[in-house]
C-alpha cells in the first residue's frame, strides 16, 4: 500500500452544488449550461462569484466550452487557477483532486468543477465515436461506439466472475427505484425483469436499461479549504482520500484495451488498497456508494473492485436490497446515469454531497456520514471517500 | 445494390502513418504482422514506438501465425452508423492471438454461433466495404485444434 498521505486529505472539502435544468433539448448554448450550474454552486456555498479564483472542467471530443470562458462569463474578479482537461468519465473525482490540491497548495481559495453539455441534442454518447491513435485498428469494423467498447469488458466480466443477465439487469432495477423519487432523473419509470428482458439487445449483453441516458445540462460543485468551509452556508463534505491510477497498458485510448491484463477489472482494483488506506476506513464500514454508471457492468466492476462485494457477488449483493434504503450500502441513490443523465458522472460526486448534507429531499438516506465515489470504468478512473465534517 | 464477396459492406478506411504503415502493407498481403521484442520476448499488435512491456527499441517484425483465442465479443445487434446497417448483426471479438498479443477483429458468420470464451479462431483476410479494401477478420475452427 501506498503510504504517502497527500496534505488536503482531510483538509479540503466541497461546499456547495449546483445544476443546470436537465432536459433532451436545452435550447441552449453549452456556455449557458455552463453558467448557470456554477452560479447555482456558488450561491449554494453562499459566495459571489467575485470570491471564487479557480474553475477546472472536461470535455471528451470538445463537447464543452473553456473554463476562460465561464469565468468570464460569471464575472471573476480574477482566475488564479484554470484548468482544461480533455477527458471523460474519469474526470470528476480527479478534478475535485485538482481543485482541493490548488487549495491546499495556496493558489487559490474557491475552485469550481463543472461539466457542462448538450449530450442529447448535441454529442450524444450513444452513437458518438470514440477517437485516438488506435482507431484504425476498430473503427473501419464497425467498433467505435463506447458501448461496444463497454460490452466487450462487461462479457469479460461475465466469463470470469460467472456475472449473469440477471446480475447486469439488477443494477437498473434497483437504480430506478431511487429515479422514481429523483426530480431531476431523466428516467423515472419503475422497471421489472420483465421489462429489462423484453428489450432487444444493442450491443449483447446490453439491453436498453444497461445504457446511460444522455442528457442536456450541467452541475458544478465547490471545493475550498476545510476551514473557510466551516463559515459557509452548507455542512461541509470532507475530502478524506482521493485516488487516480492508470493502470499498466491503458492503451493509445480509451477503446484500446489490447495491453490490459485482466479485462474483468478496471481501475477500481487498482486504488482500492491506497483509497480505504488513506481514509481509514474498510470497504464494511463506509455508509453509501456513488458509483460511476455510464453502463451497468461499471457499477458490478466498482463494487467488486473496491471490495464492496465478493468478486462475483455484485449481482446477487444488488438483489438482495443491501444498495437500496435500509441495505447496507445505499448506492447510486439519484438513479445514476443510467436515469438521473449523463453529466460524465460529475452529478454523481454532487448525489455524494447532498447526501452527506442530507439535502436529497424523500431520497435522503438518514445518518449518512461516508460515502465513496468513483469516476470512471475502464483502464483509468478516480475515487474519492467524503465524510462529513466530525 | 454492391455487394462485396464477403457480404461486409460497412467500412473505415483505416489511417495510415509511417509507425503504423509496416502493419497495414502486411494486411494487403494477407499477413498480420505483429512487433516482437528482442529484449523480453513480448509481442504487440498496435504499433508503437517501442516496447509496451519493457520499453526496449530491439524489435522485429514477425508475422502472426494467426491462431488464436476468444478472449471477449460484443454482438453488434443495433448499426450506431449507418453505413453498418446492412451488416448488423454482426460479433467484433478481442482475440489472444499465439503470440501473446491481442487484437479486435469480426468474426466471419460469429451471430450464428454460440460463442464462448477459449474459443480457437483463425485469420483470415476478407475484402471489407464499398471500396473493397483487404482487412483481417477471424474465423471459427473446430473445438479442439492447436
Amino acid at each position: 500500500m501506498d503510504e504517502r498521505h497527500p496534505r488536503f486529505f482531510g483538509r479540503t472539502a466541497i461546499v456547495g452544488v449546483g445544476f443546470s435544468d436537465f432536459t433532451r433539448e436545452s435550447g441552449n448554448g453549452v456556455l449557458a449550461l455552463a453558467v448557470e450550474a456554477c452560479r447555482n454552486a456558488i450561491e449554494d456555498a453562499g459566495l459571489s462569484p467575485q470570491q471564487v479564483d479557480g474553475i477546472t472542467s472536461f470535455q471528451f471530443q470538445d463537447d464543452s466550452v473553456p473554463t476562460q470562458a465561464v469565468a468570464t462569463a460569471l464575472g471573476f474578479s480574477k482566475s488564479n487557477y484554470l484548468l482544461d482537461t480533455a477527458l471523460g468519465g474519469q474526470a470528476p473525482c480527479y478534478l475535485v483532486m485538482q481543485a482541493a490540491m490548488a487549495v491546499e497548495a495556496g493558489l487559490a481559495d474557491h475552485v469550481l468543477v463543472f461539466r457542462a453539455l448538450n449530450g442529447r441534442s448535441g454529442n450524444r454518447v450513444g452513437t458518438a465515436k470514440s477517437g485516438g491513435p488506435a482507431t484504425g485498428f476498430r473503427y473501419p469494423i464497425g467498433l467505435s461506439a463506447y458501448l461496444q467498447v463497454i460490452a466487450l469488458w462487461a462479457r469479460r466480466f461475465m466469463v470470469e466472475t460467472g456475472a449473469t443477465p440477471e446480475d447486469l439487469a439488477a443494477v437498473p432495477l434497483a437504480q430506478r427505484k431511487y429515479a422514481a423519487l429523483n426530480e431531476r432523473a431523466m428516467v423515472r419509470k419503475a422497471l421489472t425483469i420483465d421489462d429489462y428482458m423484453s428489450k432487444p439487445f444493442i450491443a449483447e449483453p446490453f439491453r436498453a436499461a444497461d445504457c446511460t441516458t444522455e442528457v442536456d445540462g450541467a452541475c458544478a460543485v465547490l471545493v475550498t479549504s476545510l476551514d473557510r468551509a466551516r463559515d459557509l452556508q452548507q455542512a461541509p463534505a470532507v475530502i478524506q482520500s482521493a485516488r487516480y491510477v492508470a493502470g499498466f497498458g491503458s492503451g493509445l485510448d480509451m477503446a484500446d484495451a489490447l495491453l490490459w491484463p485482466d479485462g474483468s477489472k478496471n481501475y477500481t482494483h487498482l486504488l482500492r488498497d491506497d483509497l480505504w488506506g488513506a481514509a481509514g476506513i474498510g470497504p464494511a464500514e463506509v455508509d453509501m456508494a456513488q458509483l460511476y454508471d455510464c453502463f451497468s457492468s461499471s457499477v458490478l466492476f466498482a463494487l467488486e473492485g473496491l471490495g464492496l462485494a465478493d468478486r462475483g457477488g455484485s449481482g446477487a449483493f444488488i438483489r438482495s436490497g443491501e444498495t437500496l434504503p435500509g441495505g447496507k450500502l445505499p448506492t447510486n441513490t439519484n438513479g445514476g446515469l443510467l436515469c438521473e443523465g449523463y453529466l460524465h458522472g460529475m452529478n454523481t460526486v454532487a448525489e455524494a454531497v447532498l447526501q452527506l448534507q442530507q439535502r436529497c429531499g424523500v431520497r435522503t438516506i438518514p445518518d449518512t456520514e461516508t460515502c465513496v465515489v468513483t469516476s470512471g470504468a475502464l483502464q483509468d478512473g478516480s475515487a474519492m471517500i467524503l465524510t462529513r465534517d466530525r | 445494390m454492391m455487394t462485396t464477396s464477403d457480404g461486409l459492406l460497412g467500412f473505415h478506411l483505416p489511417e495510415v502513418d509511417p509507425d503504423s504503415e509496416y502493419f497495414w502493407d502486411g494486411v494487403q498481403i494477407e499477413e498480420l504482422r505483429l512487433m516482437s521484442c528482442r529484449s523480453c520476448g513480448s509481442a504487440a499488435a498496435i504499433p508503437m514506438p517501442a516496447c509496451p512491456y519493457c520499453a526496449s527499441l530491439d524489435r522485429e517484425v514477425v508475422v502472426s501465425s494467426g491462431f488464436g483465442t476468444l478472449y471477449s465479443w460484443v454482438v453488434c445487434h443495433r448499426a450506431m452508423e449507418e453505413m453498418f446497417a446492412e451488416d448488423v448483426p454482426y460479433v467484433i471479438a478481442d482475440v489472444m492471438l499465439e503470440e501473446g498479443a491481442r487484437i479486435y477483429g469480426r468474426i466471419l458468420e460469429g451471430s450464428e454461433t454460440e460463442l464462448h470464451a477459449g474459443m480457437p479462431l483463425e485469420v483470415t483476410f476478407v475484402t471489407m466495404g464499398r471500396d473493397s479494401y483487404r482487412y483481417w477478420a477471424f474465423r471459427l475452427l473446430n473445438d479442439g485444434h492447436n
